[in-house]
């Protein structure tokens, strides 16, 4: 009752406000829920352990932030009940996992609550969410910005990070300056020089029975970054303390990170060139825990992100503990009216990355059971040089044309080296240790794909997008692997409406029984900023990839329905 | 926590229509220069802004801007309107940007929102997403995805917004 009284009082008061006051702020937000209903199928999941018990299952969020003048707040509820197949299962329940208050005012910055935060390229500080891989690393505390120059801005946060639904034990502190010259200096021209550096610390509440675990654990890094009007090149190196943890088996060595990016744009021609040396870099606030939570930093893995959905079932991901390597790309549009451009224009993509392994001499101890083991020691040496394992390659072409007023091709050819054990047996990498103690070696596959995509405008607003892909590889992981192709057909009228049809066909699958047809049927329709989602069919096994560790989301039958809308 | 639910209900008592149009919030982003730029600064003479959500690495985005891309010339010589590309690659793919605009032969204001700050404060969950702002800088209107052929629409709401009349 008094509840109800109080609504009453405030929606009162409210009106009254609204009608005295033409302007109480902005009140904004957007919500999204997914459901999946599962059904029954032998031919992709035999045994059943991929068919949930709740038979349907659904998440989804609501955001809402106000703002008025220089004052903003808002909010975050999510629900899970329970999450779908394939997703973290400790996502489940509901509640409010985001709120804040911030003002801005005389170039003073102030959050209080939950907030995102990243220093340099994130590799000391980087707070961030992506919702649809359900990977959320926001602190609760304090975040301060300030810029008392024109062209130097301050940051001071603090705060506890969020694990699921629960926070972690640890602290999080961290202070990053960053001078833009040109800003404060006044440089005439187009050349720039920004420096930054940032310390980063926790502090956790540890015990372990047989080693002396470090309470706080500090982090730094420093960054330059040169800009001219056709070359931009980004430096960051960071260095952390001794920090033992699950990832790294225990050991007490420094780590050190280093990404160096750069680039080249000038007309027609664009180029990229970037290095990554990562050493013993896996920075969390707790030294074991799940391996998706509670990431500090983000390594950044200088490789393509691919979205065609048989090429990403490869997608590379930073191996936290140690890795080496470099990616360049070289972008090229051939003009119109020229011999290759034709009368459109082509438009070319090459791009080769490669990951190897540290060369690292190992230093293990002899326990007492008279093992050799790494923990507790430093656990090696780092030489400058190629290591002994090959991670990754990745080498694509990518050929744009528009072929007339209606018809436009895209055409990528793939060929990827892939070594599993090191991309998806976890968050270690390769336990390389035990590899060369016993003389085994990791299992590795060679990938060669093609995506051929027709984009054909039939008539104004109706278009009909087809997607032809293939994958051959003879690397089969458990019911994972094989050779695959797919067809993806699309017509949509545009702004409302979009029917989508798809056959994966899992040809070449090592294990007979699953050389199945994934079929599956979209329809979608848009009414403003509403956007409504219906499903029907066979999903293939798929694979997400985040945090240094990938998941594999089982194959799943059913009928699945989105709604996304903004307000 | 409770207090937290009263803040709720009293914002969602307040009647919707009261609440002000929504204009872009003062949050920091990075032109391709590296310099730091308030997104409450946009302006363009009191003609209309498209503001375009994507990432270098994002299909029907990188489709969008290029299918405006072909007719961006007449719109801007017909309507005024300035499109701002505001690219959400993160650190990873972030120095592709500039080497990518360029060879694409966009000619868009790019800025780059790194840790998507900008694009929570707009609440922008997936991209492509497309704002349409007045010439006193007011969300008029936005959409979500892209299909060949929104572009037509979008152009429309911006001949709209010029002759004055309202837009749904």
């Amino acid at each position: 009752m008094k509840k109800i009284l109080n609504l009453i009082f405030l929606l009162s008061l409210s009106q009254a406000f609204a009608q005295n006051n033409e302007s109480v702020g902005q009140l904004s937000g957007n919500f999204q829920s997914d459901f999946q209903f599962y059904l029954r199928d032998s031919l992709i999941d035999p045994n059943g352990e991929a068919f949930p018990d709740e038979r349907l299952l659904g998440s989804g969020f609501l955001n809402l932030n106000y703002r008025k003048g220089n004052f903003m707040a808002g909010m975050r509820y999510e629900n899970y009940q329970n999450n779908r197949v394939g997703l973290p299962g400790s996502y489940q329940g509901e509640g409010i996992t985001y709120r804040y208050a911030r003002f801005i005012k005389n170039g003073f910055d102030v959050t209080a609550g939950n907030f995102y935060e990243q220093f340099g390229s994130g590799i000391i500080l980087r707070a961030f969410e992506e919702r649809g891989l359900g990977l959320d690393n926001n602190l609760d505390g304090l975040r301060m910005l300030y810029s008392p120059i024109e062209g130097l801005t301050l940051k001071a946060v603090i705060g506890r990070q969020r694990n699921y639904f629960e926070k972690s034990n640890s602290v999080v502190r961290g202070v990053d300056a960053e001078w833009n010259l040109k800003s404060t200096l006044g440089w005439e021209g187009y050349n720039n020089l920004i420096i930054g550096a940032g310390v980063v610390s926790k502090y956790q509440q540890v015990s372990d029975p047989n080693l002396n675990l470090p309470q706080n654990v500090a982090s730094a890094a420093g960054r330059i970054n040169f800009i001219s009007e056709k070359f931009n090149v980004f430096g960051e190196f960071a260095y952390k303390a001794n920090d033992p943890s699950f990832d790294n088996s225990y050991i007490y060595k420094k780590g050190t990170a280093l990404f160096v990016t750069s680039s080249y744009s000038d007309g027609n021609v664009g180029a990229t060139l970037s290095l990554k040396h990562y050493d013993n870099f896996s920075w969390r606030s707790e030294p074991s825990t799940d391996p998706q939570q509670l990431l500090i930093g983000f390594l950044p893995s200088a490789t393509t992100l691919h979205t065609y959905s048989l090429p990403a079932l490869y997608s590379y991901n930073t191996i936290l503990t140690g890795e080496q390597g470099y990616q360049a790309e070289l972008f090229y549009n051939f003009p119109r009216k020229t011999a290759m451009g034709g009368n459109y224009g082509m438009k070319v993509t090459l791009s080769f990355a490669q990951s190897t392994s540290l060369d690292k001499e190992y230093t293990p101890r002899t326990d007492d059971n008279g093992n050799e083991v790494l923990s507790g020691t430093d656990g090696y040496t780092t030489n400058i040089g190629l290591g002994e394992f090959n991670y990754f390659h990745d080498f694509h072409l990518q050929v744009q044309k528009k072929i007339s007023k209606k018809i436009k091709i895209t055409g990528t050819y793939y060929n990827f080296f892939f070594n599993n054990d090191a991309l998806r047996k976890g968050v270690a990498g390769v336990p390389e240790f035990a590899l060369i103690q016993s003389g085994q070696s990791p299992k590795t596959f060679d990938i060669n794909a093609a995506v051929v995509e027709v984009l054909w405008k039939i008539k104004p607003k109706h278009s009909l997008r087809t997607e032809f892909q293939t994958l051959i590889t003879e690397g089969q992981d458990g019911t994972f692997g094989g050779d695959w192709g797919l067809i993806l057909m699309e017509y949509s009228i545009a702004p409302k409406w979009f029917v989508a049809v798809q056959d994966a066909y899992n040809f070449g699958n090592e294990i007979e029984d699953l050389r199945i047809h994934y079929y599956s049927a979209n329809v979608g329709y848009t009414h403003g900023t509403n956007k409504f989602q219906l499903g029907y069919g066979r999903q293939q096994e798929g694979v997400f990839c985040v945090g240094g560790i990938c998941r594999v989301v089982p194959a799943s039958n059913g009928f699945t329905f989105g709604i996304t809308s903004n307000f | 926590m409770k207090n937290l639910s009263y803040i709720l209900l009293l914002s969602l008592g307040f009647s919707f229509s009261s609440f002000a149009q929504k204009k872009v919030p003062a949050i920091k982003i990075k032109d391709l220069k590296g310099n730091v730029v308030d997104a409450s600064t946009f302006e363009n003479d009191g003609k209309p802004i498209i503001i375009s959500f994507w990432a270098t690495w994002c299909k029907p985005c990188v489709r969008e801007l290029n299918a405006i891309n072909d007719q961006y010339a007449d719109w801007v010589d017909e309507t005024g309107v300035k499109l701002i590309a505001i690219s959400i690659d993160d650190s990873r793919l972030s120095s592709k940007v500039r080497p990518f605009v360029s060879s694409q032969g966009w000619e868009y204001d790019v800025y780059l929102d790194e840790n998507s700050e900008l694009r929570r404060s707009l609440n922008v969950n997936n991209i492509p997403h497309t704002f349409l702002l007045n010439g006193k800088g007011e969300i008029v209107w936005e959409h979500n995805g892209y299909f060949p052929g929104d572009e037509d629409h979008l152009y429309e709401m911006v001949e709209k917004l010029i002759n004055g009349e309202t837009i749904e």
